[in-house]
């Protein structure tokens, strides 16, 4: 693992985490990008020349109301939670180091489709 | 020509100059679509005399802004791409290389412009393809197999890297390199990576490496009227195992939604076997190409997550960057899906 990914780690207190929690809790956030999204798509998609900006835009837009409203937190913090672990990096650390005990090597592929379910959920729902 | 970009001010003496050509203009210069890690500009020009008497239509090809790691820069391309030309691959014909920056202030090279449209999901979605899949297909197994006939010994493309013992081994090792320079952890790539290093008996391959493309996928061809015209985009070449360009084109992550046709996402299997294998002289380790695909789902993980980093991190003001993360769980649901398809009792790929 690279020096610096330890050195962010460190970083990381449990009150920014809290405070994240909150904006992502936040049903005025939840409101707003849906409504910037409907605008969007409804005044200014159809109008631009710029196809493929507006669709990464549209795309972006999306992501957005489905992190805001969804529970990519919950479910992911979930799954480490079973894995037996506080962040992916710590996960991703021992299963460099292989020091996954035995029954963490066994629940690790159900652990890891859960984190991927998770991160598909906002991304491509369709893909979970 | 009046109103040129003032980077391009100085190209036409140069073209002149280079060629010996009696006179010069350029009549036109267009940024042409794609090109997130290069640039290509489509050059109008008139030229009487010299080395390229009469030509109308250039490529000019030069960095963009952002850039990954592993790709090389134009003058090893312009290199892949003569020794590729030399072979008989059907690429865009190079004819010159401006390796400093003081013409257009990066460095490029100029080929000829070869027709056809290079889009992946136009292609995919042609309603014509269904008649010209195969033949594609077919195509590109003769182009791929004759990039596979250049070997090490070819001395113009000695600076290309040869770690490691063998193509195996040395890409666990450079994507374990790549995951160390992110800046979080990815715990189904690390997993993908450990399942890999423990089947290596299963797809190592020990025979002499080849010159692979590294990037051969849907999107980095052009077509024309159901024709390939051209293979592109040669900055990540390299020594490797034939089985890693074939796992490349054949992953899902690289049949832009039609999941059922597995070569690039255009047509099956068998056409681009068969011509392949003819133009090769040898059968394709179907067996090394499952485990080659969970290795294209890897690279392109990876790519992705470094693309978004240096959009969130990296100073880079990119949408198209940032949302390159977004795409990473994609590749990882493909990774844990390929493991259990072999796991399974898959014997043969692509899958």
């Amino acid at each position: 693992m690279g020096p610096g990914r330890k050195m962010d780690k460190t970083m990381k207190t449990e009150a920014a985490k809290t405070e994240a929690a909150k904006r992502r809790d936040d049903p005025g956030t939840a409101a707003l990008v849906s409504a910037v999204r409907a605008e969007f798509e409804t005044n200014i998609r159809g109008e631009t020349e710029n196809r493929y900006s507006a669709a990464m835009i549209a795309r972006a837009l999306l992501i957005l109301e489905r992190r805001v409203a969804g529970t990519l937190y919950t479910d992911t913090q979930q799954a480490l939670a079973d894995s037996g672990f506080d962040d992916v990096d710590a996960l991703a650390l021992a299963i460099r180091n292989r020091t996954l005990n035995a029954d963490q090597q066994t629940d690790l592929p159900r652990v890891l489709a859960a984190l991927v379910a998770a991160q598909l959920s906002v991304s491509a729902p369709d893909r979970r | 020509m009046t109103g040129l970009l003032p980077r391009f001010t100085g190209l036409a003496d140069w073209l002149a100059d280079q060629t010996g050509a009696d006179a010069l203009t350029i009549d036109s210069i267009t940024k042409m679509a794609g090109g997130a890690i290069q640039e290509n500009w489509h050059l109008e020009v008139t030229i009487s005399g010299g080395r390229l008497d009469g030509a109308g239509a250039l490529v000019l090809r030069t960095d963009a802004p952002s850039s990954v790691g592993e790709s090389h820069g134009r003058t090893a391309e312009y290199a892949l791409l003569q020794a590729a030309f030399a072979a008989g691959v059907a690429v865009a014909r190079p004819h010159l290389l401006a390796p400093g920056r003081d013409v257009i202030g990066t460095p490029f090279f100029i080929m000829d412009h070869r027709p056809g449209k290079g889009q992946a999901r136009k292609i995919v979605r042609d309603p014509a393809l269904p008649e010209y899949g195969d033949a594609l297909a077919a195509a590109l197994g003769r182009e791929m197999a004759r990039i596979h006939s250049i070997g090490t010994c070819d001395e113009s493309l000695s600076f290309l890297p040869l770690s490691g013992d063998n193509a195996a081994e040395a890409q666990i090792a450079d994507s374990r390199a790549a995951l160390d320079a992110l800046d979080s952890g990815q715990p189904v790539t690390e997993y993908a990576l450990n399942w890999l290093e423990d089947r290596l008996d299963e797809w190592r391959c020990d025979r002499p490496r080849v010159l692979c493309h590294r990037d051969f996928r849907t999107g980095n061809y052009l077509v024309d009227k159901g024709r390939l015209t051209a293979v592109l985009d040669w900055e990540f070449a390299g020594w490797s195992d034939p089985a890693e360009d074939i796992g490349w084109l054949c992953a899902r992550c690289w049949r832009f939604g039609n999941d059922e046709q597995l070569v690039g996402g255009i047509a099956g299997f068998a056409a681009f076997r068969k011509a392949y294998e003819a133009e090769a002289g040898r059968a394709i380790d179907l067996r090394a190409v499952m485990y080659w695909q969970v290795i294209a789902e890897i690279r392109w993980a990876i790519i992705s997550r470094q693309q978004e980093q240096r959009a969130l991190s990296g100073g880079e003001t990119s949408l198209e960057l940032a949302l390159s993360g977004y795409l990473t769980a994609e590749m990882e649901r493909n990774m844990l899906d390929l493991i259990t398809a072999i796991e399974a009792g898959a014997t043969e790929g692509p899958l």
